[in-house]
């Protein structure tokens, strides 16, 4: 209620749409209705995004003539003094040990395409306020106006000295591969792709959770990939290493074959000997896991697949299937949505990742880090709350950064990367 | 592919004027009912 005479009243009526165009037939159908005046339309995301997200706050008040002769000149001097005498002390004096700058170039934006840097600020933005939100970490937009692969790399390069950590986002495949194993080489900060290895970390531990449920192994369930970019790639990679032996991959043009000779090198790592489609390869198999397009799962290939199937239909806004369609046909299913049980949100994994690397000041993130931060994440579902609707915590369950930073400090700290 | 639930990304805030009389705002929401959107109640 807004305001109210004897005669009228003027009310706000919130509204969630399905889309754009449902929205507008929602407005459309209001406006057509006798004695009703429609005053105003306001679309709630466009109003939350005016003026940007976020911020840049002081720490320390500057009041009095005192506080500026210390905070700046002429005292900041002496700290600029002691850090170029002490590189080392830029961790303790600056905002460095607290701070990740997050690479865009917008050449992949969500599942939207090329949008530029522009377009791919909304996004930096809001993954700067979960840094902040949920592990406390100063982190900040960093879009370039390069899709040069060496650019790229050497702005990173150029900057790196204000970071903390680097998280890369939204980098297209396969010139995302090249960008993150240079930077991770030459720089002594660590590196984190989120595409590649949140999404992977996070899969890991559903499916560490959903196995249990079905009374299944990972060295002996047959796991089919559909998606071979960034996440595809990361997340078979790192299945392997936590024990999955029997991996097929599909692209668009169907599974990763010996046969095919349109492979590049990533996705010629995960090459069989098989050959077909999608829904050959399903065939019997024990784990769908989607990080494709809308549609491309059906019913009939899900009915197709072995007992019990595990199916993760992570494509993001829209799944590879409405989970709806297949209720009664899978043991557990996931998608990427927060509207459906079993969310595979990588912010599961990245705010505890850099709050534990930052923390120990690892140099690097290495497959260990990935795997104990899964375990980590999977471990807070315990046995008795474990259910085909709750194999992951949720966004929002405070333990959860805590817990995969812990895990990733201790895993850094045994390979030997961690520096404080 | 079904059509998604209604959800937060696509939300939108309607202000409205109506007479002061009982049942007008039942007018309104019987009205958005049938293209399956979700009112949020605690804005009402």
């Amino acid at each position: 209620m807004v305001e109210q005479n004897l005669k009228t009243l003027v009310r706000d009526i919130t509204i969630d749409a399905a889309s754009t165009e449902h929205a507008e037939a929602i407005i459309a159908t209001v406006k057509a209705l006798d004695d009703i005046k429609v005053l105003n339309v306001y679309d709630r995301t466009f109003n939350l995004h005016r003026g940007g997200k976020i911020s840049v706050q002081s720490k320390i008040p500057l009041k009095y003539q005192s506080d500026l002769a210390m905070a700046y000149t002429p005292g900041v001097g002496r700290i600029c003094t002691a850090i170029a005498e002490d590189p080392n002390q830029v961790y303790s004096l600056t905002i460095k040990s607290n701070t990740v700058a997050i690479v865009t170039d917008g050449s992949a934006v969500l599942g939207l395409g090329n949008l530029g840097p522009a377009g791919a600020l909304p996004v930096m933005e809001g993954k700067a306020m979960l840094f902040k939100e949920f592990a406390g970490i100063d982190a900040f937009p960093i879009c370039l106006a390069t899709q040069d692969t060496e650019a790229i790399i050497e702005t990173v390069k150029n900057i790196a000295p204000v970071f903390g950590g680097i998280n890369l986002e939204d980098i297209s495949a396969p010139r995302c591969f090249e960008i993150e194993a240079r930077l991770q080489r030459e720089l002594n900060i660590p590196i984190f792709h989120d595409d590649q290895h949140g999404t992977a970390i996070v899969t890991l531990a559903a499916l560490i959770n959903a196995l249990k449920l079905v009374h299944k192994s990972m060295d002996q369930v047959r796991i089919v990939i559909n998606g071979a970019g960034a996440a595809g790639v990361a997340i078979a990679r790192l299945l392997h290493k936590a024990g999955a032996t029997n991996l097929w991959m599909c692209d668009s043009k169907g599974i990763l074959s010996h046969r095919r000779t349109d492979l590049n090198d990533q996705k010629r790592e995960f090459a069989v000997d098989a050959s077909g489609s999608l829904a050959d390869a399903l065939v019997g198999a024990d784990v769908f896991l989607g990080v494709s397009v809308p549609g491309a799962l059906t019913v009939e290939m899900v009915r197709s697949m072995a007992t019990d199937p595990i199916v993760f239909a992570m494509a993001n806004p829209i799944p590879e299937i409405q989970p709806e369609l297949v209720t009664d046909d899978v043991a557990v299913m996931a998608t990427g949505r927060s509207d459906y049980p079993n969310q595979i949100n990588n912010v599961l994994a990245f705010p505890g990742i850099f709050r534990g690397a930052l923390d120990c000041r690892a140099a690097t993130m290495t497959t260990s880090m990935y795997l104990e931060a899964a375990g980590a994440i999977a471990s807070l579902v315990n046995s008795a709350e474990l259910n085909n609707e709750y194999i992951v915590p949720s966004v929002f369950d405070p333990r959860v950064a805590t817990a995969v930073a812990g895990a990733v400090q201790r895993a850094a700290r045994q390979d030997g990367v961690a520096a404080g | 592919m079904v059509s998604l639930t209604p959800n937060p990304s696509y939300s939108l805030t309607i202000r409205i004027q109506l007479p002061h009389q009982a049942g007008m705002l039942a007018v309104v929401t019987h009205a958005i009912a049938p293209p399956e959107a979700a009112l949020d109640p605690s804005t009402w």
